[in-house]
């Protein structure tokens, strides 16, 4: 167990660099100039052409793209995450400290949510198979996974809107400063995500048992007289579990990008909100670190999931 | 001696999209305090649906229970409801499966699988679940209980894992045992080993075997009284030696016939029962067997032959059975 928790970790870092070195390049080849955002009006003229590469001598922009990369992978390590905005100023530190509560949230939120609805109701479809309940389920996780979810939370807020006067708070306030206006403003997001999000693992859920509970083993406890309850959860459900786990974690990469999204619709200030901001900026440092630090989340999170799985199966970690 | 367990009349349908499949077409049997009873035939016989229809394990849809009666010490087992069939299956009849590397569950310690049905629903204290699972896994010869019961399926061989289906089936007490093909997967070796020891359990405890395979061999050694399935119906029934010096189904001569020996040349050419085994969609007219027979008659196209006893305890569904004597053996080989 010890060794394959030891050999997980050690990949997670080469993964690391190998992503950080796609998303500092993309953002090389990436159209548009920051000088230009920065400096404005007609960008032809001699004066304006010195004055840009002046700026890009500030900014570094014109060293070598190797010292680049590594002045950013080391200050990525030190904490200063690149440094701050070239457009605001901003320490990227703080629009981290700033962001990074919100997006974690909404994502907790989610996954929560998500995770009560799924394993239940993926359980029972299975169980009710070509039953009303599986109907039900079956109608509602399509529904989830095939409208997009801008889709889903712009007709929300015109449904809110339209029957009931109301929109969600205009303003976001901290879980601490007013936990209701908080709540009204991040669940509808955490909602539609958690649509999205369980409809799939409620499939996976619902195919995996169905495997499952055909297994012989399932057949063995039966043949000894346990509650079907007992058959079910304690016999089938934890097989099924290791599939939709794996799944699961590998859906969390679409969760997150369904953040960036629902951040922007229902103006909560996130990462996601904040990676879009600072692409229409061109605010390479942000996005580039933003970027850096949903990736590091979601291979934070996989190596998370891939220990809860070795401790469900314990063929996994044998060997 | 009296019966612990009578099949009446069963009959056990599947709706496949072939067409409705007859697996089990009226099969009577009763199997008595004591006893080991063997169930022979080719796989699709309907020996597995047998037994697996007396403790309602058949998987519904597509198959179905369309009648027929299931008596455990005189009570119906098929008008049970089911919580009441849950307190049968375990107490009264146990089960060993075929697939010993698929019928133990890869995410729970043996332990846990062993004491399960202890604790929740005998009523044992954790304590007394743990004893009686040590003493459970030294009875099917597994050393060093302590250390296995806290081990995984994967840890054990195939042999092992059959002991501890054992274990596992006999951990209640039932008072029948029901072992569906126990030994099939298993090598050579380990298998003689597997059915001395479920025998030589079950003598202790007093209670019950049924055997169901396709190995004579198993059968004459270890079954007291034999049923001789074909195409869903018992075609030949009487005591282990009967059915083997005296085989009066052309079926189970046929069975015997393509045994291998050792005693005779390998030159000599494996005897088979001729043809497939029945389409059970589309069984041919009167006797299932007429096609494969060599001895068949105008009157087994046309009529379904009884179970019907020809000499003392000794049943046989076969028109001919009484001209099937030691002669019309001699002739066959």
């Amino acid at each position: 167990m010890r060794r394959y928790i030891g050999r997980r970790v050690l990949l997670y870092f080469p993964t690391l660099l190998l992503a950080s070195m796609a998303i500092f390049a993309i953002m090389r080849v990436l159209p548009g100039d920051v000088t230009q955002v920065i400096l404005g009006g007609d960008q032809t003229t001699p004066r304006a052409l010195a004055q840009a590469e002046d700026l890009r001598q500030r900014l570094g922009l014109n060293d070598n793209i190797v010292i680049q990369y590594f002045r950013w992978v080391w200050s990525m390590i030190n904490g200063e995450f690149g440094g701050a905005s070239i457009v605001s100023r901003e320490p990227i530190s703080e629009i981290i400290a700033r962001r990074l509560p919100v997006t974690l949230e909404l994502a907790a939120w989610t996954t929560l949510i998500a995770w009560a609805i799924s394993i239940p109701s993926g359980v029972i479809a299975a169980m009710y198979q070509n039953r009303m309940p599986d109907y039900f389920v079956r109608i509602v996780t399509v529904a989830g996974t095939a409208l997009p979810n801008f889709w889903i939370a712009l007709m929300l807020i015109l449904i809110m809107l339209i029957f009931f006067s109301w929109t969600p708070p205009i303003f976001y306030l901290d879980l601490w400063e007013n936990p209701v206006q908080h709540m009204l403003k991040i669940i509808w997001a955490a909602l539609i995500l958690a649509w999205g999000y369980s409809s799939y693992l409620t499939r996976v859920t619902r195919s995996t048992m169905l495997e499952v509970l055909r297994q012989d083993y399932v057949r063995t406890a039966r043949s000894r007289g346990l509650r079907e309850r007992a058959v079910v959860l304690r016999h089938a459900l934890p097989n099924a579990m290791i599939p939709v786990l794996t799944l699961g974690g590998l859906q969390l990469a679409t969760l997150l990008s369904g953040t960036v999204i629902l951040e922007t619709v229902f103006s909560l200030p996130g990462i996601g909100q904040g990676v879009v901001q600072a692409a229409t900026e061109r605010d390479y440092p942000v996005i580039q670190s933003l970027v850096m630090l949903l990736v590091t989340l979601m291979l934070t999170l996989n190596v998370v999931i891939d220990i809860i799985y070795a401790k469900i199966d314990p063929r996994i970690s044998y060997g | 001696m009296s019966v612990v367990l009578e099949i009446e009349d069963l009959r056990t349908y599947f709706d496949t999209e072939g067409g409705l499949v007859k697996a089990v077409d009226g099969v009577s049997y009763t199997v008595e305090e004591g006893e080991t009873l063997g169930l022979v035939g080719e796989s699709g016989g309907g020996k597995s649906v047998t037994a697996l229809s007396g403790i309602r394990l058949i998987p519904t849809p597509p198959g179905r229970i369309v009648s027929g009666r299931v008596l455990y010490k005189g009570q119906d087992l098929l008008e049970l409801s089911l919580d009441g069939m849950r307190h049968i299956r375990g107490r009264a009849i146990g089960m060993i499966f075929q697939e010993p590397m698929t019928s133990l569950n890869p995410v729970l310690s043996i332990g846990r699988q062993l004491t399960e049905p202890l604790i929740t629903e005998l009523g044992l204290s954790k304590y007394d679940a743990n004893a009686r699972a040590h003493e459970l896994l030294a009875s099917v010869e597994i050393s060093d209980p302590e250390r296995r019961l806290a081990q995984f399926p994967h840890h054990f061989s195939g042999g092992m894992r059959q002991r501890v289906m054992i274990a596992m089936a006999l951990s209640c007490n039932p008072a029948v045992l029901i072992a569906d093909e126990p030994t099939t997967a298993l090598d050579v070796t380990v298998q003689a080993q597997i059915l001395e020891l479920m025998q030589r359990l079950t003598e202790e405890r007093g209670g019950a075997l049924v055997i169901i395979t396709h190995n004579l061999g198993v059968v004459a050694r270890y079954a007291d009284r034999v049923n001789v399935m074909y195409a869903g119906k018992i075609v030949e029934r009487s005591s282990a030696t009967a059915v083997y010096g005296d085989p009066r189904h052309p079926y189970t001569l046929g069975l015997m016939s393509s045994v291998p020996r050792l005693d005779l040349p390998v030159t000599e050419r494996l005897v088979q029962v001729d043809g497939q085994p029945p389409n059970l969609v589309d069984l041919p007219p009167g006797c299932a067997f007429q096609p494969r027979c060599p001895y068949a008659q105008e009157q087994c196209l046309e009529a379904v032959p009884e179970l019907m006893q020809t000499v003392d305890n000794h049943y046989a569904a076969c028109f001919i059975a009484d001209q099937l004597g030691a002669g019309a053996k001699a002739g066959q080989a």
